[in-house]
């Protein structure tokens, strides 16, 4: 039930995060009902206040929508989750480049290891590891 | 409430007494089997004490349990009046004190292997009515006076629980004023109702002028005993009915605004 | 909205020692609250006082509209941190026990629960274990719908798993709406739960707020902020 989150930063953001990543890799679907929030908060462990704070601001950006009576929806707009993966992605490549130059890579290096992380039984031949 | 309070107050005690009575009844059925009328008749009184003294730890025991203890925790959070605890456990002990008054006169009648109380009672009912009531009052002193120096010994005076001194405390007050006014302000209010003579002691059947003579306090070369035309005096009645209320609401007053559970 | 619970400046002394100086704090409707502090720190006394078993206090202790008292105790769902049951009742006869006296008490559910919790409703209380007896007292308290729980110490001495089982239980049931009162010193399992947090120390509050924002003002866990405000 608990360990879901990491306890030293707002969890409420991290929510929002993870549900931007689900709607990003199409775990969650345009149009999805999303579980109702006292459902939601026991599985993820978390009081319903924070969640509750976390899907008004995913509403409030427009990913999610509430019908009334029906409950909450994921937005049936796809070019969301198409914006949502385009950032996520470029902010997973970010993350990997700087750790990899944090490291001393070069470019070429890092196109290279990419190659090779790719395709692990063609590029055996290439260069030894950096 | 109070009747939901009561039901489970007698839960808890109805093994125990009925236990008690039980072990009685079967020892009166047995002893006389036993003895010869001498050692019976010490052995009655004997065991008038003991269940005396075995019924009140009882009582004491279930009411500090259920207010003082652990449980507490329970009891007291429960949405229900100070009054109404008090008063349930108040109505079980009295139930349970009528119940073993009861057994101790089969007991006595067992031994004895006589009706003579039943005798009694059908001679002269109206003065048995009135021994009842007085009985009922003294039952009544008794388990408030309890209750009132249990309840003190929970009572916190700048943050210190009373505890024994409490206890002390809650039992002197009661008695002493129970006896002060059955021993000196009655005595001043009613002043021709008292003589004092030096030999009458108590008894139970009127005299030659068809009054009844109690011993009531005293000293070395002087008795005070007091005249009456009941076997039972009313007014010593009523203040003792005084003092247990005063001991009642004060108890209540006491579980309410001062006692703290540990 | 009227916070369901309001203590000013509370003081209660034991003899010369203060367990509690200057306390002060409002719970919200509708939020769980922990109050951490190490044991001794007071959460036990302030909980007596709120809860109506302490009466020798100083300060101000409003529960709704009411002072500790009569109309109080039936807004509020107690869980001791001790065995208080009347032992010699059986189960079944316990959850009677509670419907007789609280109306808010859903006995069917209670009835369910334990038969979840494995606890034989058959047993005198007396006969069980101590796991059991806590998590009898857990049911009959989450079977309430009052205005505010308050939980001392739900999960200490509970291993792990135990620990899972009891948080969920209290979630999954508690009256919507209501407000949680939570007092451990077990934190890391448990803080994401936490709307509020007051860290209770030396029977004085020693930070009180949102948990969230805490966590973004400090930049660390309130487990962490715990320990570094209660090292010894």
């Amino acid at each position: 039930m608990s360990y879901q989150f990491q306890n030293d930063s707002p969890i409420y953001a991290q929510i929002v995060d993870r549900f931007k990543r689900d709607i990003a890799r199409g775990a969650l679907l345009p149009g999805e009902r999303v579980t109702p929030v006292r459902e939601l908060a026991l599985t993820l462990g978390v009081s319903l206040n924070t969640l509750q704070r976390a899907l008004t601001d995913l509403e409030r950006e427009g990913l999610l929508y509430t019908e009334r009576t029906a409950g909450r929806f994921v937005t049936t707009d796809r070019s969301q989750a198409d914006i949502l993966r385009r950032a996520l992605s470029e902010r997973t490549a970010q993350t990997y480049v700087e750790a990899l130059r944090d490291m001393n890579f070069t470019d070429g290096d890092i196109l290279a290891l990419t190659q090779r992380t790719l395709e692990p039984h063609t590029n055996k031949k290439e260069e030894d590891t950096p | 409430m109070l009747g939901k309070l009561i039901k489970y107050d007698f839960r808890f005690g109805a093994r125990t007494f009925l236990g008690l009575i039980g072990v009685l009844l079967a020892l009166g059925a047995v002893a006389p089997l036993l003895g010869d009328d001498m050692i019976l008749g010490i052995s009655a009184s004997v065991m008038l004490i003991v269940v005396a003294v075995v019924s009140i730890i009882l009582v004491a025991q279930a009411f500090h349990k259920s207010l003082f203890a652990q449980q507490g925790y329970l009891t007291r959070t429960l949405p229900v009046t100070s009054s109404a605890l008090l008063g349930s456990k108040l109505i079980t002990a009295m139930v349970w004190f009528n119940a073993i008054c009861l057994s101790v006169v089969l007991y006595v009648m067992l031994t004895m292997r006589s009706v003579e109380p039943i005798q009694s009672i059908a001679e002269r009912p109206w003065d048995f009515v009135l021994l009842g009531v007085s009985l009922e009052t003294q039952g009544l002193m008794l388990i408030l006076t309890l209750y009132t120096l249990l309840t003190m010994g929970s009572v916190s005076v700048n943050g210190r629980r009373l505890g024994v001194v409490g206890y002390i405390v809650g039992a002197v007050i009661p008695i002493g004023l129970s006896a002060l006014l059955s021993n000196v302000v009655l005595p001043v209010l009613t002043p021709n109702r008292y003589l004092m003579i030096s030999e009458q002691g108590v008894s139970f059947v009127p005299d030659a002028t068809g009054q009844y003579v109690t011993v009531i306090g005293g000293g070395a070369d002087v008795t005070v005993t007091m005249i009456s035309n009941a076997l039972v005096d009313w007014i010593s009645l009523a203040a003792n009915l005084i003092v247990a209320a005063a001991c009642f609401f004060t108890a209540v007053w006491l579980l309410k605004r001062k006692s703290n559970l540990a | 909205m009227n916070p369901i619970l309001q203590v000013r400046q509370v003081n209660k002394r034991y003899g010369k020692v203060a367990a509690l100086s200057g306390v002060s704090f409002d719970v919200a409707p509708g939020r769980i609250v922990g109050l951490l502090g190490p044991n001794g720190s007071g959460k036990t006394t302030l909980i007596k006082i709120i809860c109506g078993l302490t009466s020798d206090y100083e300060g101000v202790v409003v529960i709704g509209d009411n002072p500790p008292g009569l109309a109080a105790k039936r807004e509020i769902a107690y869980l001791p941190d001790r065995e208080s049951l009347p032992d010699w009742l059986k189960v079944k006869d316990v959850l009677r026990y509670f419907a007789d006296f609280y109306d808010d008490f859903d006995i069917a559910r209670a009835a369910e629960m334990l038969v979840s919790l494995k606890v034989d409703a058959e047993k005198r209380v007396k006969a069980l274990s101590k796991g059991m007896k806590e998590k009898l007292q857990l049911a009959l308290v989450m079977c309430r719908r009052p205005k505010l729980y308050i939980l001392d110490e739900p999960i200490a001495g509970v291993d792990p798993a135990a620990r899972d089982l009891i948080m969920r239980t209290i979630l999954q049931n508690f009256h919507e709406g209501a407000s949680i009162l939570l007092s451990t010193h077990i934190i890391s399992d448990v803080e994401a739960l936490f709307d509020d947090v007051i860290f209770l120390k030396d029977g004085e509050i020693a930070l009180a707020g949102p948990a969230e924002d805490i966590r973004a003002r400090e930049g660390k866990s309130i487990d962490q902020l715990f320990r570094e405000v209660f090292a010894c």
